[in-house]
């Protein structure tokens, strides 16, 4: 392998670890709120309730996410 | 408001191996620790861990790379650094605010009006407190 390949496997192995990393946070998070908000009490099974409760938990989760994300970079990319 | 605990808060522990072993001096990302101080706050509420535990390039590989390659990959390592260190420091925000914010029923997978401001008042407010911080700390060190 030379430089250049070398170069590119590094970036793309770094960049796909922290990409699962996100991923994997965002997971954790989404399970922990909707879980608690979704499944107060744990029946034998998922009730169709519990599922449109938690995909519409996991949607505004993720506004959410992006609503403060974009609210906190451009507050960093003003103060610098 | 009392935070609650749940499964997921025991699950990240604080240990970050960005350094992998395997990297060599000169790919390796300053410690993390070390920028504490810097003007942006870099801790979130809660910061998760970052594992690069399947990183699995040998050293032969790495001896390959030319002097302009390596000061390149210095400089996206870095960059990637930066952007995994605001997307934990969004994470944790996140997770506070959706907490604050959404406290009624779920009844729609949007935010409404007065969900979307809070999580933006709750995003510029824990800025402010950040920056608090860092000043406070600072005076202290002055003083």
């Amino acid at each position: 392998m030379d430089s250049e390949t070398v170069k590119a496997e590094v970036i793309r192995q770094v960049r796909t670890e922290y990409a699962m990393d996100n991923a994997k946070q965002l997971i954790e998070k989404i399970n922990g709120h909707c879980f608690e908000r979704c499944v107060p009490k744990p029946g034998s099974s998922l009730s169709s309730g519990e599922q449109t409760c938690f995909t519409q938990c996991m949607e505004k989760y993720m506004a959410g996410w992006n609503q403060v994300s974009a609210t906190y970079i451009s507050r960093l990319q003003r103060e610098q | 408001m009392r935070r609650q605990t749940t499964q997921h808060d025991t699950v990240t522990s604080p240990s970050r191996q960005i350094n992998h072993p395997q990297l060599p001096a000169y790919l390796r990302v300053p410690d993390l620790k070390l920028r504490l101080l810097d003007h942006y706050p870099a801790t979130a509420p809660e910061a998760p861990a970052t594992t690069m535990d399947n990183f699995s390039l040998d050293n032969a590989d790495l001896d390959k790379l030319n002097d302009k390659d390596k000061a390149e990959l210095r400089q996206v390592l870095q960059n990637e650094n930066q952007k995994a260190r605001i997307q934990s420091t969004v994470h944790g925000l996140a997770d506070v605010c959706f907490r604050k914010c959404v406290t009624g029923t779920i009844k729609n997978g949007k935010l409404d009006k007065t969900e979307e401001g809070c999580m933006a008042n709750c995003a510029e407010r824990f800025f402010d407190i950040s920056t608090l911080t860092m000043k406070q700390l600072q005076n202290l060190r002055q003083s």
